[in-house]
């Protein structure tokens, strides 16, 4: 898949990709932020005081593979979880959208 | 002519007349207030009219804060216009006014608009939360317990259309509704001028009214979620650690926020693009933490350890402590900055000796209670730590995912959308630096100066915090004074010295310290429980916790005028046992009050507390009966089919279980509610 298949993705998935371009960044980016604070929130939920120390030291260094490294060896099950966020994310906008439509119609 | 000028005639200029105002409410005996008034609102307006021409001429942009006050001024002067037409109609400033008037009369309603939406959104997913999400957890768990139990699931559900549900539901889409209206007004006369034919044109407007539906729809998906999800957050976190985390987690968002679009978009791509092996969507959550949320030891800040700048910052603010950070700053000078930046520890060292190290990590559990925002925000540690994002992450994005700059792909959309604008609808409000919250340590600055306690033979601390705080003196009940006595004793003997206790032990008062009376007041005002003030903290306390505390107290007295007559003292024994009665009901409140599984202590029901409840019929038992018979006491039907007791119990047992682990068995016959009191004041003292 390319690059902007990706991205494309969750706006069709959505039914938004008939919107203009800007609107669509505008959502996708949204969403994106939603989701960030759900997965920032699921890491800190995971962490240990000590770990946060230690996550700390790790961020410092910017380097995203140090960063995905440690998160992966303190948090079992990282990736997972991760996937699982937005796998809820993904399902919660669906039915809220539905729900939604169907209401405001 | 209006009444103005029928009094002071038809002034020739605006200097004149601003004058003859003025120097009217100079000897305004002569005249009503309502004619005061109403000059004085009549020379706002011509003030007014001159900034603006002046803004004009100088050809000043105003800021975002400036616009917003000048807004406000405006709509003033339109509520005043009102009322004095023939004032702001003979001035041409002012019709230069009434035509900002309308844009911003235009503009204001929009924001009435979004205040209600955002308004009735959270009113409904509040609603949702707790009449349907909430019961509908609570029935799942159930259901689970019931299949472990080998019992069929009862399959339960909350009504989804309660009549408070539907009523939020009502509101909100309503909002929803003339939000959309306002969009398609504002899309019609956009429409109307363009040079097209009338077919053109209605074609254009059904898209663009099919645009405002889809967008309206998607935003609210996005933003209920969000609420419903900090709700959650806040019923398994409580309400502090909620926020403190949402604040953490805001920053990330803010720095996503503020990257160049094609960065926003690779990561967007990566987290939402599906279709992707977990761990490349894993991976992505990497890049986006390594923005360097604010570099440094932010979440260590944030959430935990020790460091200098908030509570640098503190300390700068408190109008009695100019002294020290006067010593900081002359210390370290022109370096500050940096020494913010970088966490120095020779700040961290200057804090210590200054304040003391439960005085430092005070300033900490402010910024832990949500005042970082306004710390931060009052501008020396905001600029220090503001600006440090680093770019290697691009590079490492460059190099992973070719997403380079000259990748064109990457994105469909045009360069020139850097930024996406910031959402208002936002749930978590990023610390921000021009944030403007009244932080708690500005009230040190109004309280009322206490002289210093001089000790006398014969005082104990327990009662000199007690009767000569005026703030605790003042609590309605006995119990309310000891509980915050206790909970300022537990602060104090930590750095007795700091507050004038010579021998550094709150046990041994010598004859002649200065008890000051002034940091006391500070830690009553500042410390905090559960983001609670100590005194707010003991008002709040219920009426059997208060009525324990209280009844605890008496029998303290009777054994401490025993101990006066020769038996061998254990002071501030009474502080440990007050806080321990406190500490069982808070934890067994907490067993069973929420059955939410996100709860790491709550498994039971209400009714675990409540008289004849489970707690209610066990606690005077004692408790190696209680273990030995296994909860028996009630019958083996009432167990299996009663899957709440069935949580109570749980949520006891575990606590008992860390009882044990800490204090072992119970003594002899020792009840319940005795041998968890013993656990809670073992793990206090």
């Amino acid at each position: 898949m390319d690059n902007q298949k990706i991205q494309e993705s969750i706006i069709k998935e959505l039914g938004l990709d008939t919107l203009p371009e800007d609107k669509q960044t505008e959502l996708l980016t949204m969403m994106t932020e939603s989701v960030l604070k759900r997965i920032t929130i699921g890491i800190i939920e995971q962490l240990s005081e000590e770990d946060k120390i230690k996550f700390d030291q790790v961020r410092d260094t910017n380097d995203p593979d140090k960063i995905n490294e440690f998160l992966r060896t303190t948090i079992s099950n990282y990736d997972e979880m991760v996937e699982k966020i937005i796998k809820e994310f993904k399902e919660e906008m669906s039915d809220t959208i539905e729900s939604l439509k169907e209401d405001l119609e | 002519m209006n009444e103005n000028e029928k009094i002071f005639g038809s002034p020739n200029n605006k200097l004149e007349e601003k004058k003859i105002i003025e120097q009217s409410f100079v000897s305004k005996g002569r005249m009503n207030e309502e004619i005061i008034n109403e000059s004085k609102r009549y020379l706002d307006n011509l003030n007014e009219a001159e900034d603006k021409k002046e803004e004009v001429e100088m050809g000043e942009s105003l800021s975002a804060l400036e616009d917003e006050k000048k807004k406000d001024r405006i709509e003033d002067q339109s509520t005043n216009s009102e009322k004095i037409p023939e004032l702001t109609n003979t001035e041409n400033e002012e019709e230069k006014i009434e035509i900002n008037n309308e844009e911003l009369v235009e503009n204001k309603a929009e924001q009435d608009l979004e205040r209600k939406l955002a308004t009735t959104r959270t009113e409904y997913a509040k609603t949702c939360r707790e009449h349907f999400d909430k019961q509908s957890e609570k029935y799942t768990k159930t259901d689970k317990l019931r299949i472990k139990l080998n019992l069929p699931p009862k399959n339960e559900q909350p009504e989804k259309d309660s009549l408070e549900i539907k009523e939020a539901k009502k509101k909100y889409l309503e909002a929803i509704h003339s939000q959309r209206k306002e969009m398609r007004e504002k899309a019609k006369t956009e429409i109307e001028l363009l040079d097209l034919n009338d077919k053109e044109k209605n074609k254009l407007l059904e898209k663009k009214f099919q645009d405002i539906a889809k967008i309206t729809v998607a935003k609210e998906a996005i933003l209920l979620n969000d609420e419903k999800k900090e709700l959650k957050l806040e019923e398994k976190e409580g309400e502090d650690k909620a926020t403190k985390m949402l604040k953490y987690a805001g920053k990330v968002v803010e720095k996503y926020q503020k990257m160049p679009l094609k960065k926003k978009l690779a990561i967007s791509a990566l987290l939402l693009g599906g279709g992707l092996a977990a761990a490349s969507i894993g991976g992505a959550t990497g890049i986006a933490l390594a923005t360097g949320i604010v570099s440094g030891k932010w979440l260590q800040r944030a959430l935990s350890g020790s460091a200098t700048a908030i509570g640098l910052e503190g300390l700068m603010k408190k109008s009695q402590e100019k002294k020290a950070s006067k010593e900081v700053t002359s210390e370290l000078g022109d370096k500050l900055e940096e020494s913010l930046k970088n966490n120095d520890e020779k700040l961290d060292k200057k804090l210590f000796e200054l304040e003391g190290e439960k005085q430092k990590q005070k300033y900490w559990r402010y910024a832990l209670a949500g005042s970082a925002g306004v710390l931060i925000g009052s501008g020396l540690v905001g600029k220090a730590l503001s600006g440090i994002m680093p770019d290697e992450w691009g590079n490492w994005i460059k190099n992973k995912f070719n997403f380079g700059d000259k990748t064109p792909e990457v994105t469909p959309i045009s360069d020139t959308a850097e930024v996406t604008p910031p959402l208002q609808e936002t749930i978590v409000a990023p610390i921000s630096d021009t944030a403007e919250v009244t932080p708690p340590l500005q009230e040190t600055i109004v309280a009322p100066k206490l002289e210093a306690y001089s000790i006398k033979s014969g005082d104990r601390l327990w009662d000199v915090l007690k009767t000569k705080v005026p703030k605790i003196d003042n609590l309605e009940r006995l119990g309310m004074k000891d509980n915050t006595v206790a909970n300022l004793i537990e602060t104090i003997k930590d750095d007795p010295e700091a507050y004038g206790i010579t021998s550094g032990n709150i046990d041994n008062l010598n004859i002649g310290d200065k008890i000051d009376m002034e940091r006391i007041q500070d830690l009553l005002e500042n410390e905090e429980i559960k983001g609670e003030s100590l005194i707010e903290h003991a008002q709040g306390l219920d009426k059997t916790t208060l009525e324990e505390i209280e009844n605890y107290q008496l029998k303290s007295e009777i054994t401490d005028s025993l101990e006066k007559e020769g038996v061998e003292s254990k002071p501030q024994a009474t502080q440990i046992e007050s806080q321990a009665i406190e500490d069982v009901t808070t934890r067994l409140t907490n067993i069973g009050s929420h059955h939410s599984p996100l709860n790491i202590f709550s498994l039971g029901t209400d009714q675990f507390m409540e008289t004849g409840g489970e707690w209610d019929q066990l606690r005077k038992l004692p408790t190696t009966d209680v273990l030995s018979k296994n909860f028996n006491y009630y019958d083996h039907l009432s167990l299996e089919n009663n899957a709440a007791t069935n949580d109570n119990i749980k949520g006891l047992l575990q606590y008992i279980n860390e009882a044990q682990e800490e204090i072992k068995a119970p003594i002899g016959k020792e009840n319940l509610e005795d041998y968890l009191k013993r656990y809670e004041a073992s793990t206090s003292s």
